[in-house]
């Protein structure tokens, strides 16, 4: 499975810049996932892999081929789409048949092949069904076979979860996941859904308005932000952001709710980020991880099961807190708690650039400015 | 609840009722009794039982078989070239963006013309000794009677062409507007041909636009009256005689009614076999 090589991809849709200046790199075998937004331009990115649109400037490179101005079928890429995009009139069967038939391949090959595939993906009873009589779950897995048959050196992913319910699209994730260890296909897979994202790829593009904000691995996304749209769009709930100012190596926010130290960050007006699950309960962190005590008032509380989400608010602000179900006895809504944070782990954010300001090991690793 | 009353809506709707038995029970019971009569105009004083006389008559009527066999020839003839024509112009439109509603237009227009007057306009144009074509085509040295013994159905089949392909173009570019984008690109990334695309994804996927495109154009060529009573009367000798055309002459010229009603009944039973048997055809595969 070759390495993929982008090299500063423009993409225009007549005076609209919908993608600008992309360069990336693609390990072999490895699963990259590309977020963001709805509009960010990450399906136009996967569109251009694939040769169905052409870049406007740019080279693509699948190996050490350049494969710029190549159509789809001289690639040697396979794709899944989002509508699945089965051949209607055609079997199961000959759906997955249909790629390796145009390629002349011959009859007895093609049958093995696809009989291996329906029976990896547990699909062989369905082979003589027509797309329209199978489920959605189904007609995706369908898809993925017709894809995986081909055995091409470069797999694409365009949202193929998105149009099947939440439990189905929990498992298939699971089998992807399994396929995709099993063939160690260099793959790219897109999805607005950042919780896919961190779940399954070895490393995540987080793209917007047609620029890629950051790449790495879920990990770095996850707890190195580089800045603030990836840090409000990556984790559920989304960050807490609460408006303030650094000065004197001493943040305050701007209703004066928290107040704590900072160690070498500019003064001016910051942002801190909060996560969710980083704002406890006074029991959980040792009496010096307390670095800022508050007392809230509980405004709404989701249980999700073995967790809660609960809202909180400080001097009219309002904080989104993850917290163990265990800790909700005796707590309803509209009654006090006191919480603490532990200042390591806050994200402080430029206000004006929307930049990270607090370097930490990792900042010096990957070479991200302050 | 009140419970709703339905006489209200079968009123309501009787006035059309009364309206569809008046122009179509009426006509078609009235000329299903005359099919099994002598009914001549000539002779209504004397309308004489036949029974299924009037239909058995048509086994040996030389002039009826050849009748049907020119209207089969026209049929075929013209729809399978407006068909290929059609389907090839809209396979072209259909990529086309740019003066996309002008030449639209253009291609359109000859559908919005009358064919009583599109039979008369090309009556002139292919006239041998009045006519521009012939005219034209004769300083270059080519010698066409278009309206000659051999021709002149197929010149009835071109003109029809001429006026016709644009709906056949109209459907099956609608067709082609609305298949899903998403097969086409799943094709061209799964290494197909632009012609194995066509054969194997754009046909099938067409296939029930063009049964539709095929059966409305099949039943309107059917009907071809104008273009032989504008410029051919059947003619030459009985080579332009189609089926509607022998109808018309043999009750409102010879006015023997009987026989053109039984005429009218083969007609319409032959027409309901063809049609049904192109949609099985076509939806069995």
């Amino acid at each position: 499975m070759p390495k993929i090589t982008l090299e500063n991809i423009q993409k225009k849709f007549g005076k609209n810049t919908v993608l600008d200046g992309i360069d990336l790199e693609l390990g072999e075998g490895e699963f990259t996932v590309l977020v963001g937004p709805s509009g960010c331009g990450k399906t136009t990115l996967l569109r251009l892999i694939a040769g169905l649109d052409q870049v406007s400037a740019g080279k693509i490179l699948i190996g050490d081929r350049d494969v710029t101005r190549l159509e789809p079928r001289e690639r040697d890429i396979a794709m899944v789409f989002q509508n699945y995009a089965l051949y209607p009139h055609m079997s199961v069967y000959e759906n997955m048949s249909f790629g390796l038939k145009a390629r002349g391949v011959d009859a007895g090959e093609v049958k093995r092949r696809v009989i291996q595939v329906a029976e990896m993906l547990g699909i062989e009873i369905l082979l003589n069904r027509k797309p329209k009589e199978l489920s959605g779950g189904q007609q995706q897995r369908v898809a993925i076979g017709r894809a995986v048959v081909r055995d091409p050196s470069l797999f694409l992913f365009d949202e193929p979860l998105s149009n099947l319910d939440a439990k189905l699209r929990t498992e298939m994730r699971t089998e992807l996941l399994k396929l995709h260890r099993e063939l160690h296909a260099t793959t790219v897979y897109v999805t607005h859904d950042q919780e896919e994202a961190m779940s399954m790829g070895d490393r995540i593009v987080v793209l917007n308005d047609g620029v890629i904000q950051q790449r790495g691995t879920p990990r770095d996304i996850y707890f190195h932000p580089v800045n603030l749209l990836v840090a409000g769009f990556i984790g559920s709930p989304s960050m807490n952001m609460l408006h303030g100012k650094i000065s004197g190596d001493r943040f305050a926010s701007l209703d004066g709710a928290i107040v704590v130290e900072t160690k070498n960050l500019p003064d001016g007006d910051v942002i801190l980020g909060i996560r969710p699950e980083d704002i406890h309960q006074p029991a959980d962190l040792t009496a010096e991880q307390h670095g800022c005590v508050l007392n809230c008032r509980i405004d709404v509380i989701e249980l999700l099961g073995a967790r809660a989400i609960i809202t909180l608010i400080v001097v009219g602000v309002e904080l989104r807190a993850v917290i163990e179900e265990r800790y909700l006895k005796g707590i309803s809504e509209g009654s006090d708690l006191i919480v603490v944070f532990d200042p390591d782990r806050f994200h402080f954010f430029d206000a004006v650039t929307g930049r990270r300001l607090n370097r930490d090991r990792f900042d010096e690793e990957q070479g991200i400015d302050g | 609840m009140q419970k709703p009353d339905l006489s209200l809506q079968y009123r309501l709707m009787l006035p059309l009722a009364v309206v569809l038995l008046a122009v179509m029970a009426y006509p078609l019971i009235f000329s299903a009794w005359i099919s099994l009569h002598d009914y001549r105009l000539t002779r209504l004083t004397d309308v004489q039982f036949r029974g299924w006389q009037n239909y058995l008559g048509l086994i040996e009527n030389q002039q009826f078989w050849t009748a049907i066999t020119n209207t089969m020839t026209f049929v075929v003839g013209a729809v399978s070239m407006e068909f290929v024509l059609g389907f090839s112009l809209a396979l072209l439109l259909h990529r086309v963006r740019r003066f996309q509603n002008f030449y639209r237009a253009i291609l359109l227009s000859p559908m919005f013309i009358t064919p009583i007057a599109v039979g008369l306009m090309f009556r002139f144009l292919l006239n041998i000794q009045l006519g521009v074509i012939p005219h034209y085509l004769d300083k270059i040295g080519i010698y066409v009677d278009w309206f000659g013994i051999d021709l002149a159905l197929f010149s009835l089949m071109l003109i029809d062409t001429w006026q016709w392909t644009p709906f056949m173009l109209l459907m099956l570019l609608a067709g082609l507007e609305s298949l899903p984008k998403a097969p086409f690109e799943a094709a061209r990334v799964d290494g197909a041909s632009p012609w194995l695309i066509f054969r194997r994804i754009t046909l099938p996927m067409m296939r029930p636009v063009i049964l539709v495109a095929l059966i409305i154009r099949g039943l309107d060529a059917f009907k071809v009256f104008e273009y032989v009573y504008a410029i051919t009367r059947g003619g030459p000798g009985d080579s332009t005689e189609t089926i509607l055309f022998h109808i018309y002459k043999v009750g409102f010229r010879f006015f023997r009614m009987g026989e053109a009603a039984s005429m009218a009944y083969v007609l319409i039973v032959i027409t309901l076999i063809l049609v049904t048997a192109l949609y099985w055809s076509m939806k069995r595969r």
